[in-house]
C-alpha cells in the first residue's frame, strides 16, 4: 500500500465517523424545513410551549443542584480533611453507576402512597395527615442530581487540585478564611471546569424522557417519545427534535461564554499541595455525614431495595423475576452491548491512528466533529438517524431492493449503528488518552524508517493502543447497557433490553420485578467506575509528598475524565 | 527585641519520611536568611510551616513574639502576618495587577494609596491595570513581591522565588527585593537551591540536609568554614586535599597551611578554586582545564594522585601535561577535616 493510498482511507474513515454523527443532525435540520407548515399545528396540539417552558424549568433545577452539590463536595473533600475522606472521595463517584431511570424508580416507587416512606409518615402522624406531592418537577429534578452531580465533582476536583492550591495559600496568607479564599479566588478559577461538568449534566438532563415520566414532569423530550412511539408522526416529532437541538446549542454557547474567562488559566501544572484543613469533632464528623447522606440516597438505599425486591419475588417459575423475557432481554443487552463495543473501538483505533499518521487539519476537524457527537442529545440522534434511514429505505425502494421497511419500522443494525454514533466520543477520547502519553515522534520514527501507515498501525499504534482499546470496550459496553432513550425510540417491535424491561416493568408499578434487571444493570455499571476511579488517591500522595516526593501524577487518571466528558 | 520568626523543635513528617526534624531557628526583625539545600531536603515544607500551610508534627513555631504553633496553638495562615512570595509568583489570574497587591490590604481609604505605594517600591508604577498574563515573569515576580509585603507582614517567605527567571534578570530582581525588604522592614526567608543566591541574598545563611540544618552562619564564615564536607561542596566547588596536623598547622603537598580548627595527625583540608595558585615547574601536573570565559579552571594531579582545582585568569594559558607547583594562598586558615 503505498503512502498516498494510506492517507487516502485514513481520509474515508474519518469522514465516515464523522457523518455517523453529523448526518442525523443535519437531517432534523433538512427534516423541519421539508415538512413545511405540516407539522406545525400538531406540534401546538403537542403543547410544545409548556413542554419547553417544563424543560427550561427541570433544566434550570438540575443545573444549580448538579453544580452546588458536585462543587460544594469536591471543595469539602479536597479542601478539608476528616474521618473517612480518603475512601468518601472516590465513593461519591459512584452514582454514575446507578442510572437515573433506575434511581427515579427507586424513588418514585418509596416516595408512591403505599410505599414505605408514606406508610410510616401516616402511622405517626395520623391517616389524614398530608404527604407533599411526590409526582413533581422537583422530585424529578433531584433524582437527576443525585445521579448526574459526579460530572461537576469529578471536573472541579481536578480544577481544585491542578490549579487552585497554590492561588488558594497565596490568598490564605494574605488574610482570607477559607471560605472568602474560596469564593474570591479558587471558584473564579475553576469556573471553566464548572461550566464544563455543568454542561454534560444539562445534556443528559435533556437527553432523558424516561426518568422524569415517572413524576409526571412533560419535558420535549418526552413529548418527542410521545408523538413518535404513540402516534408515529416523524413530522411533528422532528419540529421538537429541532427544539431540543437548539437548546443543546444555547447551552454548549453558553459554556463557551463561561470559559472565556480560560486565557487566564496558569499554563504551569501546579503541585502544591492544597492545605487541607483538619475539621475537628462535631464539624468533621458533620462532614462525614454530609458526604454519606449523598452516598445513601444515591446508591446505599437504591441498592438495598433493588435487592430487597429481587428477593421478595421468587425467582423461578411463573412469575418470577428471572423468566423467559428476563432472559431474552438479558441476551439482547449483552449482544447489542457487545457489537456496539466492536464498532466503537475498532472505528477508535482508526481515528486515533488517522489523526497520527495524517496532520492535515482535515482530519482534525473531522476527529473533532466525531468526538462532538457527544453534546447531540439522544432523542435528537435517534430521530436524526430514523429520517436518515427513512431516506436510504426510499432510495432501495426506488431501485426496487428489498430490506427498505425493516429499517424504518427499527432493526438492530441501525441500534448498533446510532449506538456507535452517540458513544464515538467516548471511545475515541479514552483510546486516545491512553496513547497520549506515547510522543507523537513515534510515530514519525516509524514513518521516516520506510514503514507504511498500514505497518504503523498493526505495528505501532495497535500494540500501544492495547489497553487504551480494552478500556474504551469496557465503558462503551457499559453505557450501552445502559442506554435507554435511544433504544425505546428505535427499538424493533418486540426488542427488550434490561434497560428497557426495568423501564416498562416500572409504568406498569410492577416495581419488584424490576429489581432483578435494575440490579443486574447497576452490578455492571459499578465495575468500570470502581477500576476506573478506585486509584484515585494521587492527591494523597502529592499531598504527603511536598518536596519529598516531587508530583505524582497518575497517567491513568485523564482516562477516567475523558470517560466522564462524553 | 522579640525575633521576626522563632522555631523551637520543629519536625514534620510524611507518613515515615521525616521532611522536617527537630529544626531550631531564629530570624531577627530585619535580617535575611536563606535556606539552601538540594532538592527534597525539606526547606520549602519547612517554608510552608512557617506560612501556616502545613501543620508541624512537634515543635513551635512563633511569628513576631507570637506562638502560631504548638502543642496546643494553632493560628491559620490568614492570621499569621506572613508573606509567601511563590516560586511561579501565583499572582490571581482573574484579577488586574492593583486588585492582586489590593487583596491583602483590608478596604479603607488607604488601600489604594498603599497599592501605589508598594507599586512604586517594585518600580512599577504604570502597571496596576494589566493582567498578570500581560507581564514578564520579572515584572510577575515583583508584583508578587509587592503582594506580599502589601498588608506589612513582619516576614516575608521567598519559595524559589527567582528560580524561574533567566539569570541576568534574577540578579536585577534579588537586589530589587532585597532593597524592598530592607525599605520596609520587614524580615525574610528565602528558600532556594542556588548557592550563589543564598550567600548573595542572606544575612544568614541556613544549610539543610535530611530535614535538619548542617550549618547556619553568616555567608562568609559558612563559605570559608563550612561546618561538613556536605555544606563546603553546596555552597561551591571544594577539593579535599590530604595532609598531617601537628596542632599548629597541616602538613600538605601545597605547603604547610594555617587550619582551623587546630589538628593533629592525619586530616583533610578543604581548598576552593580561588585559593589554589600554582608556578610552573615542580611535580604536579595540569591533568585537564575548562574555559569558563573570563577565566580558565585548571585541575591538578598532586604527586599523591589526589586532584586540586585551580582558578585562573584567562591570561594563564598553560597547556594541559605542563608540570607545575602547586600553593595556597588562601588569607584565612582552611578548613580541616577529619579524613573520610
Amino acid at each position: 500500500m503505498t503512502s498516498r493510498a494510506g492517507r487516502r482511507s485514513s481520509t474515508v474513515v474519518v469522514a465516515t465517523a464523522a457523518a455517523l454523527v453529523l448526518l442525523p443532525v443535519l437531517a432534523v435540520g433538512i427534516g423541519v424545513v421539508t415538512a413545511g407548515a405540516a407539522p406545525w399545528g400538531r406540534v401546538a396540539d403537542s403543547g410544545w410551549v409548556s413542554l419547553l417552558g417544563t424543560t427550561l424549568a427541570l433544566l434550570a433545577l438540575v443545573l444549580l443542584g448538579a453544580t452546588a452539590l458536585g462543587a460544594g463536595l469536591a471543595w469539602l473533600t479536597t479542601a478539608y480533611r476528616f474521618p473517612g475522606r480518603r475512601a468518601l472521595q472516590w465513593m461519591l463517584v459512584l452514582p454514575m453507576a446507578v442510572p437515573a431511570y433506575i434511581l427515579g424508580l427507586v424513588w418514585s416507587s418509596l416516595l408512591s402512597f403505599p410505599g414505605p416512606v408514606q406508610t410510616s409518615w401516616r402511622a405517626v402522624l395520623g391517616d389524614d395527615a398530608p404527604f407533599p406531592p411526590v409526582r413533581t418537577l422537583p422530585v424529578a429534578a433531584a433524582v437527576l442530581v443525585l445521579t448526574l452531580y459526579p460530572y461537576v465533582y469529578l471536573l472541579a476536583r481536578v480544577a481544585f487540585r491542578s490549579q487552585a492550591a497554590t492561588p488558594y495559600g497565596a490568598a490564605r496568607t494574605l488574610g482570607l478564611r477559607p471560605l472568602q479564599a474560596a469564593r474570591r479566588v479558587v471558584l473564579p478559577l475553576a469556573r471553566p471546569s464548572l461550566a464544563a461538568g455543568a454542561l454534560l449534566v444539562a445534556l443528559e438532563t435533556l437527553s432523558d424522557f424516561a426518568t422524569v415520566q415517572y413524576f409526571g414532569v412533560d419535558t420535549l423530550s418526552v413529548g418527542i417519545y410521545k408523538v413518535w412511539r404513540g402516534q408515529f408522526d416523524r413530522p411533528a416529532a422532528t419540529v421538537l427534535a429541532l427544539l431540543v437541538l437548539l437548546l443543546a446549542l444555547l447551552l454548549l454557547g453558553g459554556e463557551r461564554w463561561l470559559r472565556r474567562g480560560a486565557r487566564f488559566s496558569p499554563t504551569v501544572h501546579d503541585t502544591t499541595p492544597m492545605p487541607a484543613v483538619r475539621l475537628s469533632g462535631g464539624r468533621g464528623w458533620a462532614a462525614t455525614a454530609a458526604c454519606s447522606g449523598v452516598l445513601l440516597l444515591s446508591v446505599g438505599i437504591p441498592v438495598v431495595t433493588l435487592v430487597s425486591w429481587s428477593t421478595t419475588t421468587p425467582l423461578l417459575g411463573t412469575g418470577g423475576s428471572f423468566d423467559a423475557g428476563f432472559l431474552a432481554a438479558a441476551a439482547n443487552s449483552v449482544l447489542l452491548a457487545t457489537q456496539v463495543a466492536v464498532v466503537v473501538v475498532a472505528v477508535s483505533l482508526l481515528l486515533v491512528h488517522a489523526a497520527r499518521v495524517d496532520g492535515r487539519r482535515r482530519i482534525a476537524l473531522g476527529v473533532q466533529a466525531t468526538v462532538s457527537g457527544y453534546a447531540v442529545p439522544a432523542p435528537v440522534l435517534a430521530i436524526g438517524a430514523l429520517l436518515v434511514l427513512a431516506a436510504v429505505a426510499w432510495v432501495l425502494d426506488a431501485l426496487g431492493l428489498p430490506g427498505g421497511a425493516g429499517l424504518v419500522t427499527g432493526s438492530v443494525a441501525a441500534l448498533v449503528v446510532v449506538y456507535a454514533a452517540r458513544f464515538l466520543a467516548l471511545g475515541y477520547t479514552t483510546t486516545e488518552a491512553r496513547l497520549a502519553g506515547v510522543s507523537p515522534s513515534l510515530t514519525s520514527a516509524a514513518l521516516s524508517l520506510g514503514a507504511s501507515p498500514r505497518r504503523v498501525l498493526s505495528g505501532v499504534h495497535l500494540p500501544l493502543a492495547r489497553s487504551g482499546l480494552a478500556v474504551a470496550g469496557v465503558l462503551v459496553a457499559v453505557d450501552a447497557l445502559k442506554e435507554l432513550p435511544i433504544v425505546l425510540l428505535l427499538r424493533p417491535f418486540g426488542f427488550d433490553t434490561l434497560a428497557v424491561r426495568v423501564w416498562q416493568l416500572a409504568a406498569d408499578s410492577r416495581y419488584e420485578m424490576a429489581g432483578l434487571p435494575a440490579l443486574a444493570i447497576v452490578a455492571v455499571a459499578m465495575i468500570p467506575v470502581v477500576l476506573l476511579f478506585r486509584g484515585d488517591d494521587d492527591v494523597e500522595l502529592v499531598d504527603d509528598a511536598v518536596d519529598v516526593l516531587p508530583a505524582l501524577e497518575d497517567p491513568d487518571h485523564d482516562v477516567g475524565l475523558v470517560g466522564v466528558a462524553r | 527585641m522579640t525575633a521576626a520568626v522563632r522555631l523551637a523543635g520543629v519536625s514534620k513528617s510524611f507518613g515515615k519520611v521525616p521532611a522536617v526534624a527537630d529544626v531550631s531557628l531564629e530570624v531577627a526583625p530585619g535580617e535575611l536568611v536563606a535556606l539552601v539545600g538540594p532538592s527534597g531536603c525539606g526547606k520549602s515544607t519547612l517554608l510552608l510551616l512557617l506560612a501556616g500551610l502545613l501543620e508541624p508534627d512537634a515543635g513551635t513555631i512563633e511569628v513576631g513574639g507570637r506562638l502560631v504553633a504548638g502543642p496546643r496553638t494553632w493560628v491559620p495562615p490568614e492570621e499569621r502576618r506572613v508573606g509567601v512570595v511563590f516560586q511561579d509568583a501565583a499572582l490571581f489570574p482573574h484579577l488586574r495587577v492593583a486588585d492582586n497587591v489590593a487583596f491583602g490590604v483590608p478596604r479603607g481609604r488607604e488601600r489604594a494609596a498603599r497599592v501605589a505605594e508598594l507599586l512604586e517600591l517594585v518600580d512599577l508604577p504604570d502597571l496596576g491595570r494589566r493582567y498578570p498574563h500581560e507581564l514578564s515573569g520579572g515584572q510577575q515576580q515583583r508584583v508578587a513581591l509587592a503582594r506580599a509585603l502589601a498588608p506589612s507582614p513582619s516576614v516575608v517567605l521567598f519559595d524559589e522565588a527567582f528560580g524561574n527567571l533567566d539569570s541576568g534578570l534574577r540578579t536585577s530582581i534579588r537586589e530589587a527585593t532585597v532593597a524592598a525588604l530592607h525599605e520596609t522592614g520587614a524580615a525574610g526567608v528565602f528558600v532556594t537551591h542556588d548557592q550563589v543566591e543564598a550567600l548573595a541574598v542572606g544575612d544568614r545563611v541556613a544549610v539543610m540536609r535530611r530535614g535538619r540544618f548542617e550549618h547556619v552562619a553568616e555567608p562568609a564564615t559558612a563559605f570559608h568554614e563550612p561546618a561538613s564536607r556536605f555544606s563546603a561542596t553546596l555552597l561551591g566547588e571544594a577539593d579535599f586535599v590530604p595532609g598531617t596536623g601537628d596542632g599548629a598547622a597541616v602538613d600538605t603537598e601545597l605547603g604547610r597551611l594555617a587550619a582551623t580548627p587546630a589538628s593533629t595527625g592525619a586530616v583533610e583540608v578543604m581548598l576552593r578554586p580561588h585559593e589554589v595558585t600554582f608556578t610552573p615547574g615542580g611535580s604536579a601536573v595540569v591533568d585537564r582545564r575548562e574555559f569558563r570565559g573570563a577565566s580558565y579552571v585548571y585541575t591538578l594531579r598532586l604527586p599523591s594522585g589526589a586532584l586540586v582545582r585551580s582558578i585562573q585568569p584567562h591570561t594563564v594559558d598553560v597547556p594541559v601535561g605542563a608540570l607545575v607547583t602547586a600553593a595556597v594562598e588562601a588569607g584565612h586558615p582552611v578548613r580541616a577535616f577529619p579524613p573520610r
